[in-house]
Order: C-alpha cells, then structure tokens, then sequence
C-alpha cells in the first residue's frame, strides 16, 4: 500500500489473529520469576498458607512513579524481599547489581519498622503479555493479615498525546492526575476519576484482576507532557 | 475462567450468547456496544484469562448522571438483559499472540456447562480479500448457520429473511500448494476474521446451535459497519423495534473521541 507521499506503508490491521497464526510456534516469554529473599522464604515456611502477611502495597510503576516512591515514600529501613523478572529471552544480560540494559528486574521493598507495608518498584518494562503472569505470581505469595483488608495502590504514569479530552491538548494544565478504584475502595480519591473513553493497558491494568480476591484497589494515573524513556 | 459480581452466578439456560471477535475494523465490538447499551444489559462478571492483554477503565456505558462515578471496566465483560434472554461477551482488548486457541477451547467448555441455548458469533472479513462472486452479491453482510440452530427453528426464520450465505472458496485458487486436488476443493475462509471461524467450527462441533454474522469491510470509521452487524443479527432476534423519529441503536457514550483528543482549530487559520 503507498501513502499520498508515494513511501510504501504495512495495512495496518486490528485482527490480530489472522488464519495461521496459532499453529507458529511463539516463544514464551510471558512468563515472571520471582526470587523471594532468605528471611521471607523463612517466614513463608513458618506461615501455614506458605503466605506473607501484607496489609498495604504500593505497585509503582515506570521511571516517573518509581522515582516519586523512592523519593518520598520509601524509608531508610526498606529491605529487599523479593526481586521479579520477567519477559526475559536467553540472549538477555542479567546482573546482580541491575545496570545492564537488559535486566528486566523490580523488586519488592518491605518496611523493617512495619513489615505489613509494602511497596514494590517496578523501574522495567513489563510487556503486557506478561502482565497476568507477573500479578498472579507476585500475589500468590500476599495475603491480607487477619481481621484486616488488603490495600493495594498502583502508581502509574502515560503521556498527555495519549490522554483523549474534549479540550485540546495545548490547554490541558500539565501534569494532572487521574484515578480509577474498585467498589470496596471507602471515600473518594483525592483527584478525579479517569474519564471514558480513556483506557489503561497493560501492567498497572492487571492489578484491577485482583477485586476477585477482594482485595481494595486504587490506581493513580499521571497524565504528563514528557516521559523519561526506560532503559 | 468466568468471576461473576455477585456471590451466586446467574443461570443462562435458555439464554442467547453474543459473542464479538476482535477482527477487521473492530466490527464485532462494535455492533456488540450497541446491542449491550440499547437493551440496557447489565453487567453479570468478567472472563479471567490469561489469554487477553490487560485493560481498565471506567464504565463504558456510563451516561450522564453517573460520570462522576468510578464504575471499573476490565477487558473481556459478561452482561445480561433478563427481558430479552440474551447475555453478551465484550472483549475490549486483542488475544497474547499464540493463546487464542487457548480461549477458544475454555470459552466452548463454559458455553456448554452454562447450558448456554444458542451462539452468535459477531465478525468481520477483508473487504479487499473479496472474491468475485462475493463482489457480484450486492450484499456485504454474510451469514453461516450450524446444522442444529437451522433444524432448531432456523429454517423458517432464514426463509422469511433475505440473507446470503458465506460463500465457500477453493483451498488453494492459484495451485501454488501443488496439488491439484486443493484447486478444486472448496472451504469456507473469513480472512481478517480473528477466531470467528474457528470458534463456529468448535460450537458446530460440540452441538451448540450457533449462527455467525460478519460483513466484507476495510479498517476506518466503523461505526456504520457495526450498526450494520447490529441489525443484522437484530433482523433474526427482534430484540429492539424501530420507533418513529429515533435511531435503532444508542451508542455508548465510550464511542466519544474515537479519533483522539479535539484540536485546537486556530491551527488551520
């Protein structure tokens, strides 16, 4: 197909799966590990559902969210509990240490002071494809203390060019914040929700699967006019 | 694979399925928005799969009083309407590539443990993949009906109705495979028609009375295109009649916007 300028363009098509696409062969790569720390598998052993007790966690997602929770949220006592990689292929470098461009690592922190609260930094891109797979594995392992609820807050961010509003982008005030929870969430959040038709895909999307456990959740959106590219 | 909101989950025999096929044109959807927002369904659960991407939003049918409301919306929803016995499946988002078939397999086993009466199945083919004599039928909208929906009554509802059927196309039209038997032998293709056919062929194949509706269209604008499905599949149920003065579907307000964000117009002064 050639466009008005005569360069030679690829139909772009929305049916995904056309005819023969089932019967290739698609590597996996939806698939997370998780690594969970000495001191949590210990307390895991000890515990009789194999669980972690978690009252609250904060699911920051991206450059933006993660250097928000690092800056503000996170205390000196964190401890690492549990690294998570995902969309990893056998050609990926993968160091301890987290500084090569191909490690698809976050990791989960856990206060020393409170150790029901936690908070996962999540600096890598997830693919969604391993979206569902990186929230059923991460909350196999969480569970809600007894006679409490479980809190989970996701933090994520999308660029304003991907923000659909009635009033032009140019006079959108920059950067704002929406928010979308489930119906166990008590009160109203502190921005207002996200307006339709606007959608949230992949990672921070995946988390929302949770109301089936009941489990209260929140997700924050940053709308921005630039983002800081991952790599 | 099914998580209904309330505690006990709603009994569907003797109830009709709408299914949508993420195909060209998003055309199943489409027409799938339409029948859900005017016959007011209500939403009964959604499908957990691993094998649809991830997506949230707020309620894609909100109208204007309950815009200020956060009502969750997740990619693949089930909804109900108990006046006219029809549930409906809304996939808002595309298969992980390689587990559609995946799906396909749960989706026909809790068809079948619901007990579920008939399937519709909404699609859409290529319009340029056309074949002549798919060209020279006037019609755009084609139709394939399982051998138990046509003795279950399908038979005369067909006759009183002026549809044409998906024509079949040789295996093989330009024998590049080699083998001459595949110029002559014929099959049924819908090209573009993500798990449409394959989906039919799995009810055929468990006994489910199932009927496909998909129309010959390009990627674009379309709405008109999923009005047209919604219709045509309206033409067998009667699920909504036309009213004087006033459209037969109600789009949904998450139809607004479909082209982006407005534009600031002193651009073009």
């Amino acid at each position: 197909m050639a466009t008005f300028y005569g360069e030679i363009v690829q139909p772009y098509s929305r049916a995904v799966d056309d005819d023969d696409d089932e019967d290739d062969v698609i590597p996996d790569t939806s698939c997370s590990v998780l690594r969970w720390s000495p001191t949590a598998k210990l307390e895991m052993e000890e515990s009789p559902t194999q669980c972690l007790q978690c009252e609250v966690l904060i699911i920051a997602i991206g450059q933006e969210a993660t250097g928000f929770s690092q800056a503000y949220l996170l205390e000196n006592d964190a401890e690492i509990i549990c690294v998570i990689c995902s969309g990893m292929d056998e050609q990926d470098v993968n160091t301890f240490s987290q500084t090569a461009p191909t490690d698809k690592t976050c990791y989960i922190y856990r206060l020393k002071s409170r150790p029901n609260i936690m908070m996962c930094m999540c600096n890598s891109k997830v693919t969604s494809e391993a979206s569902y797979s990186w929230t059923e594995k991460v909350f196999s392992k969480l569970e809600k203390p007894p006679d409490q609820q479980m809190y989970v807050a996701v933090l994520s961010s999308t660029l304003a060019s991907e923000f659909k509003s009635e009033t032009p982008i140019g006079d959108l005030k920059l950067p704002f914040l929406r928010s979308l929870s489930t119906n166990e969430f008590p009160g109203t959040p502190i921005c207002p929700y996200l307006e339709v038709p606007n959608v949230v895909p992949g990672l921070p999307a995946s988390s929302e699967y949770l109301s089936k456990f009941s489990i209260t959740i929140s997700l924050f959106l940053s709308v921005l006019d630039a983002l800081v590219d991952f790599k | 694979m099914f998580i209904s909101c309330e505690k006990t989950s709603p009994d569907l025999k003797a109830y009709t399925l709408v299914v949508p096929c993420v195909s060209v044109g998003n055309v199943g959807q489409l027409a799938v928005d339409l029948i859900i927002s005017t016959l007011c369904m209500k939403k009964i659960g959604y499908m957990d799969d691993e094998s649809i991407l991830p997506l949230v939003g707020n309620d894609p049918f909100a109208s204007g009083t309950t815009g200020n409301l956060c009502n969750l919306s997740v990619s693949c929803e089930v909804y109900m309407s108990v006046v006219h016995k029809v549930v409906a499946i809304q996939q808002r988002a595309p298969f992980v590539k390689g587990k559609a078939g995946a799906f396909r397999e749960r989706l026909v086993r809790w068809i079948k443990d619901r007990g579920l009466n008939r399937v519709v199945i909404a699609t859409s083919s290529h319009a340029y993949m056309m074949m002549d004599m798919q060209i020279q039928g006037g019609t755009l909208l084609r139709y394939l009906i399982s051998p138990q929906l046509y003795e279950k009554g399908g038979e005369s509802i067909l006759k009183t109705l002026n549809w044409q059927e998906m024509e079949k196309q040789p295996v093989d039209p330009q024998g590049v495979m080699g083998n001459t038997d595949k110029e002559t032998q014929m099959e049924i293709k819908i090209p573009g028609g993500g798990i449409g056919l394959k989906l039919y062929n799995d009810c055929c194949k468990e006994k489910i009375p199932t009927l496909l509706c998909s129309k010959f269209c390009s990627e674009g604008d379309n709405v008109a295109d999923g009005i047209d499905v919604a219709t045509y599949i309206n033409s067998w149920f009667q699920w909504v009649t036309k009213k004087k003065k006033e459209s037969l579907w109600r789009q949904p307000s998450s139809w607004k916007l479909q082209f982006g964000s407005n534009y600031d117009q002193t651009i073009y002064q």
